[in-house]
């Protein structure tokens, strides 16, 4: 069951969101200058999935002789798009100031380096491929397959449509923890990184001991990426800039399964090998096209994205 | 070397357009080839090289066996491009799977064949789905236990779903590994086991090389252990 307090947490993680500034590459071609366009993304959803608008912004600027697929890069590593935004994020930029700087291209796919995609089809095939993964390892797929097709259609229009109460209708679900089954077989995760070439660590992993403890996200770390945890008087070396929320080594993993899972796969979040402190925000404001947002004044400690709350409406003019 | 990794191997498969005798897997049919024509082929697998061959271009397949923790099963992964390093596109890839699984596949791509970052290079592949692994595991299994035979889990595998993405698996591997293998029983163990239980390293020369070595590369197919990958 899902309790009261994990809800809020639950709309937390849904709800959060990363202010970003799109720029076209100056290596396309274009007829007249493109300004750029600000927009809040979603952290649980796709880049793909969410950047409509910024395409036809650009197309405007541009011949259609000059258009081919719109993918995205930061500092000159092209954007997965197949990753969650939060993740991206988290993993190209958590230390940097906000907003988050995209470049937007339409030509020279890194066909060697990113998955096409042509609709959004192909995203909805990946989510739910994502999905059943996940399901697969937490109750040998057996939720997922007596699910009916209108339930899987269900889960992924309110991703697409940013629908939490009804997302959540299905995906509660799917995070159905049968203690007296022994809970999840596996724990869904994966830990990215930035540092090798492997994109990720996924391993199985269980979340009680032999002995019949229940484990946390500290014991998964230190079983399956030891570099990452260190004693308490140590000095931190690892930044934990997870989702947007702060996470005790001593909760019950599945307790963190059900906390950073929106999606059911949790993203267990990402490990930045630089020894840097998580800096508060400062005020900002933005002019431009595009969403206009302030910084919410409730901000939470370091550890936590800025909430920003935008103002109603979709401003084209210059705001503060 | 880590107790991760993965079997790789190339193949260079050249397209024609017009074909006497093609030997599965090794080849590219053409698409106006009448049905039984095609049939006539499948089954002739000892038919060694075509007679007529026209080069019109050669492609590159790069072949990977992963193991999947989540599913426990192998899973193809699989990249093609030109010789001057153009990717093939999904669509490019679907017109060279041979007639005969397109129909079959085709009845639900995206569940099926799709593009896929592969989790150990982070590099864009295309994977055969794993889901209907069992599927079709499960008769050839079966009928190899009813006649008593000894199978080689991956072998039998790669056998099956290689053929549908132009990987052919020459007799000669079976051979090969059993040779290599001697002393270990195999027998119908799991996928894991399997996959875990060898360290080969095999370099093999196709029957097809035979006579139009320019037509070809010599394969080679080099495995390397791979256990719980994903």
């Amino acid at each position: 069951m899902i309790m009261a307090d994990d809800k809020d947490v639950l709309r937390d993680v849904w709800f959060g969101r990363i202010p970003a500034c799109f720029t076209l590459s100056p290596e396309e071609t274009t007829e007249r200058e493109a300004e750029p366009y600000y927009l809040l993304l979603p952290r649980v959803s796709y880049l793909t999935l969410v950047t409509d608008k910024v395409k036809k912004h650009f197309l405007k600027v541009m011949k259609a002789e000059d258009v081919e697929e719109m993918w995205f890069e930061y500092e000159g590593t092209p954007l997965k798009w197949h990753y969650p935004i939060g993740v991206l994020f988290d993993l190209h930029a958590s230390n940097t100031a906000l907003p988050w700087n995209v470049t937007v291209r339409f030509k020279n796919f890194p066909e060697r380096d990113l998955l096409h995609c042509t609709s959004n089809s192909v995203i909805e095939a990946h989510f739910m491929s994502c999905i059943k993964e996940a399901d697969a390892l937490k109750h040998k797929g057996q939720v997922i397959n007596d699910m009916q097709k209108k339930d899987h259609k269900q889960l992924w229009m309110g991703l697409q449509n940013d629908k939490f109460d009804q997302f959540w209708a299905m995906n509660r679900k799917l995070m159905e923890y049968p203690t007296e089954e022994g809970g999840f077989r596996y724990i869904p995760f994966r830990i990215y990184q930035t540092m090798s070439d492997r994109p990720f660590i996924q391993k199985l992993f269980r979340p009680v001991s032999p002995e019949g403890h229940t484990l946390t996200l500290g014991d998964l770390l230190k079983e399956l990426f030891p570099a990452a945890v260190c004693a308490e008087d140590e000095p931190k070396r690892f930044q934990w800039p997870y989702r947007a929320t702060v996470i005790k080594q001593q909760n019950p993993v599945h307790f963190t399964r059900r906390r950073c899972s929106q999606n059911a796969k949790g993203d267990v979040g990402t490990v930045d090998q630089c020894c840097r402190r998580h800096t508060a925000e400062s005020d900002y404001s933005f002019r431009g096209i595009g969403e206009c947002f302030t910084p919410d004044r409730d901000r939470e400690t370091a550890g936590k994205t800025a909430k920003l709350t935008p103002p109603p409406g979709d401003f084209s003019a210059d705001c503060s | 070397g880590t107790d991760e990794g993965f079997i790789k191997k190339t193949l260079l498969i050249p397209i024609k357009s017009s074909i006497s005798h093609q030997q599965l897997g090794c080849s590219i049919q053409d698409e106006n080839m009448a049905a039984d024509d095609i049939q006539a082929n499948v089954e002739d697998e000892t038919a060694g090289v075509q007679a007529v061959c026209e080069i019109h271009a050669v492609l590159r397949y790069e072949y990977h066996v992963l193991y999947s923790c989540s599913y426990q099963i192998p899973v193809l992964y699989f990249r093609a491009s030109t010789l001057d390093g153009r990717p093939l596109s999904l669509e490019e890839v679907w017109s060279y799977v041979h007639p005969n699984y397109r129909q079959r596949l085709q009845q639900g791509p995206w569940d099926t064949l799709t593009q896929q970052e592969h989790p150990l290079l982070g590099q864009a592949f295309f994977m055969l789905h794993p889901c209907r692994t069992e599927e079709f595991m499960k008769p050839a299994l079966e009928l190899a236990q009813a006649e008593n035979k000894k199978v080689n889990y991956i072998v039998t595998w790669l056998s099956v779903v290689g053929p549908v993405v132009g990987l052919d698996v020459p007799l000669s591997y079976s051979t090969e590994t059993q040779r290599i293998r001697r002393g270990h029983a195999e027998g119908l163990k799991g996928a894991k086991e399997a996959s875990e239980a060898f360290i080969l390293k095999a370099l093999l020369k196709s029957p097809q090389c035979r006579d139009t070595e320019d037509c070809y590369s010599n394969i080679s197919l080099e495995v390397f252990v791979f256990s719980c990958v994903v």
